[in-house]
């Protein structure tokens, strides 16, 4: 340092010493520059753009593995869903299956029940058929006893046909079928002669089809001899007379398997009571062999010589008939006309409110019916 | 004179490189935090996709798998059922079939169709009759 007079500094030496130190700091901000300039230029956004991919590749992995997880249980929910609606179906399925097992089970238990109910009938029906038969005679006196109490409007007409059966007595069955109706035969395997009862099988067979039919078959004896001269019924004694009937009711089981048990006396009572044998006698043996008897009301007038046309016996039957309740008419169906005459009043009759029934024994009408019209 | 010169160049130098200096200190500072920010943003993806990936729980099939194997039971109850119900309606058939032979043995015989006929007859009377009695 060139001090100047007395020591200060000259002002030159302060001049470089400002201007060294000028340089220092240019130099040290030249460097600053050059060195932030080189921080700038040498700066790589590579490393940060590594890194930031790689973050986001990270990143896009866990988004991933979300989405994966997501599907997983998406897929494993509807599983389920899937499998507990299927299994919800397949067991309505076969709730439905059960049901109608059961169903059908059920029915065919019922069945087995009416088979086997059916086979033991079947093993009985001889007995099962008689029982209906006593239910039936039941239900008719049940009716009569109402009619007669004037508790119903309907009327009951028997319409008996005797001495058969013979040539036509198939003519009335079919009469029968065709109306609906029921009647009775008072039958006697002699008291006619014709091809029906001449020939055991078709009279065999006539007399079966009366039960099949639902009709009543009654007792009219063996032979119907009641002539007072060459009668074999009210003239020879009480023995005849009982082998006469015993005759006819074993004929009779014989064709049906059924034993009669109701009796029309050949002629009549009246007649048949003012003969030698002797009412009490007869109707001793009536009762030995298990009968009731009975007459008629009513009468068609188709025996004897008058042999009344078909429209005569229409005419007969239902002016008699129609003044009754209960009304019990006598003809004969060895007569043509009268099988002609019957078809033709039952429409008539069955429009006045009769109806046709059967006779059987425990009938209200078996004892209290008188003749009225002989 | 000339050492004004050399001091205003020194002077100017200095400010000079203390202005560029600065600019470029600047500069570099911006770009360092551009891409700073740019990993910064990545890395806070990435952190809320692990906070959402174990945020997720899984769904509870517990209860669906109980009625599935409750529903599997009941399906195998079911079909043990049919499988009996099955066995009884053949074993119905079966005795279905001989009843009926039998039967058919008995209503083949003439006397079981002559009864029959004439329980049938009478059933029709006793109806018949049974119908009036009710009417009035």
């Amino acid at each position: 340092m060139t001090h100047g007079r007395k020591g200060r500094l000259s002002l030159k030496a302060i001049w470089k010493t400002i201007n060294i130190a000028l340089v220092l700091l240019a130099s040290a901000a030249l460097l600053f520059c050059g060195y932030m300039y080189f921080q700038v230029e040498t700066f790589y956004p590579d490393e940060y753009n590594a890194r930031a991919d790689q973050l986001r590749a990270q990143t896009q992995d866990i988004l991933d593995e979300i989405d994966r997880q997501r599907q997983i249980q998406l897929e494993q929910q509807d599983y389920l869903s899937s499998e507990l609606s299927s299994l919800g179906a397949d067991g309505a399925d076969l709730d439905r299956q059960i049901s109608d097992l059961r169903a059908q089970n059920e029915a065919k238990t019922q069945r087995l029940e009416q088979l086997r109910q059916e086979a033991a009938d079947a093993e009985n029906m001889e007995q099962v058929a008689m029982e209906m038969r006593a239910e039936y005679a039941a239900a008719i006196r049940q009716l009569e006893e109402k009619i007669n109490a004037g508790e119903t409007d309907v009327k009951i007409c028997y319409w008996t046909f005797d001495d058969g059966p013979s040539y036509y007595t198939q003519q009335v069955l079919d009469t029968c079928r065709e109306n609906g109706i029921y009647v009775t035969f008072f039958t006697s395997r002699e008291a006619n002669s014709s091809a029906a009862n001449d020939d055991p099988e078709v009279e065999r067979t006539l007399l079966r089809g009366m039960i099949t039919g639902g009709h009543a078959i009654g007792n009219h004896t063996f032979s119907h001899q009641y002539s007072k001269i060459a009668g074999n019924l009210y003239t020879k004694g009480i023995e005849s007379f009982r082998e006469m009937v015993q005759k006819q009711d074993e004929w009779i089981f014989e064709c049906t398997g059924i034993k009669p048990d109701i009796f029309r006396f050949p002629g009549g009572s009246a007649w048949a009571f003012s003969s030698t044998v002797g009412k009490e006698a007869m109707l001793g043996a009536l009762e030995e062999l298990g009968y009731r008897w009975i007459d008629w009301s009513c009468d068609a007038y188709d025996n004897g010589i008058a042999n009344p046309s078909a429209a005569t016996v229409y005419a007969n039957a239902v002016s008699q008939i129609k003044t009754l309740n209960i009304a019990m008419i006598l003809s004969h169906d060895w007569n043509v006309n009268t099988v002609q005459g019957f078809a033709r009043a039952v429409p008539a009759l069955k429009d006045m409110g009769y109806i046709f029934l059967p006779l059987f024994s425990d009938s209200w009408t078996i004892d209290n019916t008188t003749i009225l019209f002989s | 004179m000339k050492k004004w010169i050399i001091t205003a160049v020194l002077v100017l130098i200095l400010v000079a490189g203390i202005a560029l200096g600065l600019s470029c200190q600047g500069r570099y500072a911006a770009l360092r935090s551009e891409y700073e920010s740019i990993v910064d943003a990545a890395q806070a993806d990435l952190d809320a996709a692990i906070a959402e990936r174990d945020g997720t729980a899984a769904p509870d099939t517990e209860a669906e798998e109980r009625r599935i194997a409750a529903e599997k039971q009941l399906i195998e109850h079911a079909q043990s059922e049919i499988d009996r119900l099955e066995s009884e309606n053949k074993e119905l058939d079966t005795e279905i079939e001989q009843v009926e032979q039998e039967l058919n043995e008995k209503q083949a015989d003439e006397g079981y169709a002559y009864y029959k006929a004439a329980y049938d007859s009478w059933a029709e009377g006793k109806a018949l009759v049974e119908s009036y009695l009710e009417d009035n």
